[in-house]
């Protein structure tokens, strides 16, 4: 009974989210939408409590992960890492939520509701290797960015980004329960351990028997599998609904599926590929297949980025470039995921926990911007360099770390991602990403171009200190996590996380 | 701590400390960042002072440990390394010398944003000290980075009517060989497990001729935008014309020559071997560079553009030196290098001043400007004489050896060079006819104001440096002797092997790559 | 391995055969007459009254879909029950049954938030 109570004790920070976005609806019903700051706190709080029972846990954990309800939630630094991720995102942006100027008509109580629920979802996404509760926690994730899509009852866009989410979310989870139930026909578990590798008596099959008998079926699942990701990581070419969602959907939901949703993506798909074929103990077979779809991810991760970022070079609206920059990221990160070493999976971590810097600015940078201009392209954004020194110089600092020039995190984040690359016989990838980079260049300057370069033209003055003071916060973290590099403990935890899968301590050699 | 670590990073404490300065007491700007300049500028005599050129080594060396990444076989140590040498000393004092000068010069046309243009400035000699210090590869990308944003502003923000097209064209030119040279450059690491510079230096051979043979053109693309050789030119003019002038001094004087420096740093001292090989590409590009940018000058209208133009000329000069690979070619070309940053700087000062007063640079609109600016006149036919190379000044020295030294190398190349010289007389002196000389005939030039105490005693000091240099350049050819001597001792080497080994079938080159090769595909 | 799948594809060709083999003898062999009834929708019975495109009210869809949800998850309680005294022989009623109480919480305050929400009243 004890064990029983102990193995819950490993889904606190899931329980306390649950406990705490209950509460958030029932104090919102209570208090009939009024005081909606109040909520704003209980959640900041709740999400505090989360954070730090994750560090304890974090702390408590071996290199070596931890099963717990029957085997179906896995605990490990890997989950870990990317639910902290996931907590502070959350809480950031549930600060842009109570900063938001044009937020303060709606239903505030639902909003923060649907996005504990959509952490929760992420939180059971990245912590399991069982596909069902893999499934069950992508739904739930999805389920929760659906409805706040739409949250803007009134706007069309707002309605239209709902529906369009919600038909490409349908079909791609079709198509990945499909892939999921091949899986299973398969090899008789839903288990990823046991599909990787399965030992007498369990009462599976593992892949790589049914990959020696016939490979083709395997090739199906797997590839169905990937494309459920790849939707909700909007690799290419499962990026249609990206940047119409993100335009339509308000400008704190963006930011949650930019940075939030897309981490918990990776952070699945990591584990699923991982676990497939590069696990300590998987069978030989399956191994050489595994660097098959390392290099199919290979040229998904070259033609996202180049496709997203020509498509955001002739993006006037920001919110409509930094969707399609959040796909040339997207990109990017598949580079490690294609390198299919524990130093590519350390790589794509320590970038996605960069992009959450990075990319938390920029939204935040936009937010701010649309409460002072009502507008979101970037034509309007002239002169607001001198207008508002202290948010703009701040995005000039995301600009920077978006396109990976030193001294952000965004140019280490990309060198390590680079090494891994170029370690994993990748080479021409990175010669592909670093054209990328040139290219991505030149729009995101268009932004500092157009905030400094150009005359202002008169504006309201309106000053959020809070959001200013957000993004500075942001800012200084993003150049001193670029420069802190030789102390820096992020790097260590993204280093932690492929030990926790077990992926081979590889030299790329070896295989 | 090391003298070194103060000169990099007390520039970027100055922008740090400036940023805070209330944005509207322009005065007390203006003295802060002279105050930082000229302490950074002691420093750097200091250094000047301190340093042994009879050592090959890098001297005042700093090393920490930065980070490191896991790639191949093991762990890879990314450290903080700073030292400097016989390559380096003379840009590096450079740099620091011409910062005030630089401050002092922007008093005319940096009137709005003041502080933001104080700051950027900092920071990119911050940037570009770092570039010059540097003994770690990932460390000098780094900063190789960081020097460039600031410029991005600095001609975006205070540059001419053009600047944005400007700005645009130079950043994508400069980002895209910089991030092709990144890729290189994880390579090399990859290939070698290292990144310390001096520990690369000598093992680069151990990679197989393919991969050393892209490695070395990522690196040479990279700086060949920079400098800019032939085909990459056309940034060049844009940037200078549109910069303001002290952007457009900082960017001769000091910039582009960070592009010469990695091109004898990472090109020549890394892969003696390759530069050996393909030595002959670069003199094509650097005497092609110099005809084709005399040409060009000659054929501006804007004043500020010829000037321009002219750096294209000038700095085929050094790669045609640098490449000749013998001893003189490289310590000319080293020499030539400050030369130019002092004429061409001098030369955007002038034009500047020039443009003040008239708002035009365009060359049909003076004309008997030394009726009226007698002592601007006899600075600017000083400065441009010691552009074309007269004897007893700078210019003179720098291209003797440079053509000496190719001429060693490759008599063909060298003759083509020296008409260079000659077209570089040409279209220098008719820029001073018709800037200087003839009848006064615009009626708006009859009233201008000759130059004051301050546009002197900003170009005093830099006349005195091209004289000091032209009449006895030992000073600082000693200051370079010790590493450049190895330096070209060791090219000469490599020429020497690579020639046996042709002779005898290339064996010595195959063998080790054999090895290595094999060690590759485990 | 593939070849296990064989049965399947033999019986998903026969079905499609027989459908389509249906359709076209019936085409080919059938005789043709055309009337009005024949293009109704229904051919026997009462005549159709009115469009088929009739518009319910948006609370008939709120509803229904409220009423599943609640009733698939109530559903949950049933085998709960069947297995509660598994558990409590093996030590561990106490916890099963504050869970299934946590559960039917959480299913009262969604209760709680439709009610108060006007999700369950008709005419609003």
């Amino acid at each position: 009974m004890n064990a029983y109570i102990e193995q819950m004790g490993l889904i606190a920070p899931e329980l306390v989210l649950t406990a705490l976005s209950l509460f958030v609806l029932t104090w919102d019903l209570l208090k009939k939408g009024r005081n909606s700051d109040h909520i704003g706190y209980a959640t900041l709080v709740g999400l505090a409590v989360t954070g730090w029972l994750l560090l304890q846990q974090w702390g408590m954990l071996g290199d070596k992960g931890t099963q717990t309800a029957f085997g179906m939630v896995t605990i490990d630094r890997f989950g870990t890492f990317f639910k902290l991720f996931t907590v502070g995102s959350m809480a950031v942006v549930t600060l842009f939520v109570m900063l938001d100027k044009n937020e303060r008509k709606h239903g505030i109580g639902e909003y923060y509701f649907l996005l504990i629920g959509a952490s929760i979802g992420a939180f059971f996404m990245v912590s399991t290797n069982n596909l069902l509760l893999l499934m069950l926690g992508l739904e739930l994730l999805s389920l929760a960015s659906y409805s706040l899509a739409g949250f803007h009852k009134g706007s069309k866009r707002s309605a239209e980004a709902a529906l369009k989410y919600i038909v490409f979310g349908g079909l791609s989870a079709g198509v990945m329960l499909y892939g999921i139930s091949l899986l299973y026909g398969l090899t008789g578990t839903l288990d990823l351990g046991l599909m990787g590798h399965a030992p007498e008596g369990s009462g599976a099959v593992s892949l790589a028997t049914q990959f020696d008998a016939s490979p083709i079926p395997v090739a199906i699942a797997v590839v169905l599998v990937l494309a459920g990701f790849a939707y909700k990581v909007s690799v290419v070419p499962f990026h249609f609904w990206t940047p119409d969602v993100y335009e339509g959907a308000p400008t704190p939901v963006t930011t949650f599926l930019a940075v939030g949703s897309k981490a918990a993506g990776f952070a699945a798909l990591l584990r699923f590929v991982g676990a497939l074929f590069l696990t300590d103990g998987v069978d030989a077979s399956i191994v050489a297949y595994g660097d098959r779809i390392g290099f199919l991810l290979a040229i998904l991760a070259a033609i996202t980025m180049t496709l997203g970022n020509l498509s955001a070079l002739r993006q006037g609206s920001l919110k409509r470039m930094l969707a399609y920059s959040s796909i040339a990221h997207a990109g990017y990160v598949l580079m490690g995921a294609a390198s299919m070493t524990s130093e590519g999976f350390a790589a794509a971590m320590f970038y996605l926990a960069a992009y959450y810097c990075m990319n938390l600015g920029a939204f935040g940078f936009l937010i701010y911007f649309e409460g002072v201009t009502g507008k979101d392209d970037i034509d309007s954004l002239k002169g607001m360099g001198w207008r508002h020194p202290v948010v703009a110089w701040s995005m000039v600092v995301f600009l920077v770390a978006l396109t990976g020039l030193p001294p952000t995190v965004g140019f280490y984040g990309k060198l390590i991602l680079f090494y891994a690359a170029i370690d994993a016989g990748l080479a021409w990838l990175v010669i592909i990403a670093a054209i990328n980079s040139v290219i991505s260049l030149f729009y995101y300057f268009r932004v500092a171009k157009s905030m400094f370069l150009t005359e202002p033209v008169p504006q309201v003055p309106m000053r959020q200190h809070g959001l200013a003071g957000i993004l500075c916060v942001l800012a200084v973290v993003t150049v001193l996590a670029g420069l802190g590099a030789f102390k820096d403990p992020l790097r260590g935890w993204a280093d932690e996380g492929p030990a926790s899968l077990e992926i081979y301590a590889t030299d790329a050699g070896s295989r | 701590m090391s003298m070194l670590v103060w000169i990099t990073f007390l520039p970027l404490l100055g922008a740090i400390g400036i940023a805070f300065l209330p944005a509207t007491n322009t005065r007390l700007l203006r003295q802060a960042a002279l105050g930082v300049t000229s302490l950074v500028a002691v420093l750097g005599l200091f250094l000047w002072s301190s340093f042994d050129g009879s050592i090959a080594e890098p001297q005042h060396g700093f090393v920490r440990d930065w980070f490191t990444v896991a790639l191949g076989a093991g762990d890879v140590p990314i450290r903080f390394a700073l030292g400097v040498d016989g390559i380096s000393i003379l840009l590096v004092v450079l740099t620091t010398i011409l910062m005030p000068i630089v401050v002092l010069s922007s008093h005319g046309h940096i009137e709005h944003r003041v502080k933001e243009f104080f700051v950027w400035l900092l920071v990119m000699q911050a940037g570009m000290l770092g570039v010059f210090l540097s003994l770690d590869l990932v460390l000098f990308y780094f900063f190789w980075e960081v020097s460039l944003v600031p410029l991005y502003f600095i001609v975006g923000i205070w540059g001419g009517e053009r600047r944005l097209y400007a700005t645009i064209k130079f950043f994508l030119y400069t980002v895209a060989g910089s991030l092709v040279m990144l890729v290189g450059m994880i390579a090399l690491i990859y290939g070698l497990q290292s990144s310390d510079l001096m520990d690369l230096i000598g093992r680069t051979g151990e990679l197989p001729v393919a991969t050393q043979t892209w490695i070395f053109f990522s690196f040479a693309l990279a700086f060949a935008i920079k400098v800019p050789v032939l085909p990459f030119h056309t940034w060049l003019a844009d940037a200078h014309t549109e910069a303001p002038t002290s952007g457009s001094v900082l960017l001769a004087g000091v910039l582009l020559k960070m592009g010469t420096y990695g091109l004898l740093r990472f090109g020549i001292q890394l892969f003696p071997g390759m530069a050996v090989s393909y030595s002959s590409v670069f003199l094509v590009l650097g005497a092609l560079g110099i005809v084709y940018g005399a040409f060009l000058a000659m054929a501006q209208t804007d004043l500020k553009r010829l000037v321009a133009c002219s750096s294209v000329s000038h700095l085929g000069f050094v790669v045609l030196g640098l490449f000749a690979l013998t001893e003189p070619g490289i310590r000319g070309a080293v020499l030539q290098m400050v030369n130019h940053g002092l004429s061409t700087g001098l030369l955007f000062l002038l034009v500047g001043m020039l443009y003040e007063r008239t708002h035009t640079r365009m060359l049909d609109r003076f004309g008997g400007i030394a009726t009226v600016m007698p002592l601007y006149a006899i600075f600017f036919v000083f400065t441009v004489l010691s552009s074309a190379g007269l004897p007893g000044l700078n210019g003179f020295v720098g291209e003797y050896m440079i053509l000496a030294g190719t001429f060693e190398a490759s008599p063909l190349w060298a003759a083509v060079g020296v008409t260079g010289v000659i077209f570089g007389a040409v279209y220098l002196l008719m820029a001073t006819r018709r800037v200087l000389f003839g009848a006064l005939v615009h009626d708006a030039n009859k009233k201008l104001a000759d130059i004051n105490a301050r546009e002197i005693g900003i170009m005093l000091p830099l006349c005195v440096l091209c004289i000091w240099i032209g009449v006895q350049p030992n000073t600082f050819l000693d200051k370079t002797a010790g590493s450049l001597d190895a330096l070209a001792k060791r090219v000469e080497q490599e020429r020497i092997d690579q020639e046996r080994g042709q002779a005898i079938g290339r064996i010595e080159f195959d063998a080790p790559s054999a090895t290595t090769e094999g060690e590759e595909s485990r | 391995m593939l070849s296990q799948y064989g049965p399947i594809l033999i019986l998903i060709a026969l079905v499609l055969g027989f459908a389509a083999g249906n359709l076209v003898i019936s085409e080919l062999l059938g005789k043709k007459t055309s009337a009005i009834g024949k293009a109704d929708a229904y051919e026997c019975g009462m005549g159709s009254i009115g469009n088929a495109r009739l518009r319910l009210s948006i609370h008939f869809y709120l509803v229904a879909v409220l009423f599943i949800l609640f009733d698939v998850e109530s559903l949950l309680l049933i085998p709960w029950a069947v297995s509660a005294k598994f558990f409590e022989a093996q030590g561990v009623g106490g916890i099963v049954f504050t869970e299934i109480v946590g559960f039917v919480a959480v299913l009262g305050i969604g209760l709680a938030y439709v009610w108060n929400k006007g999700g369950l009243s008709w005419d609003r």
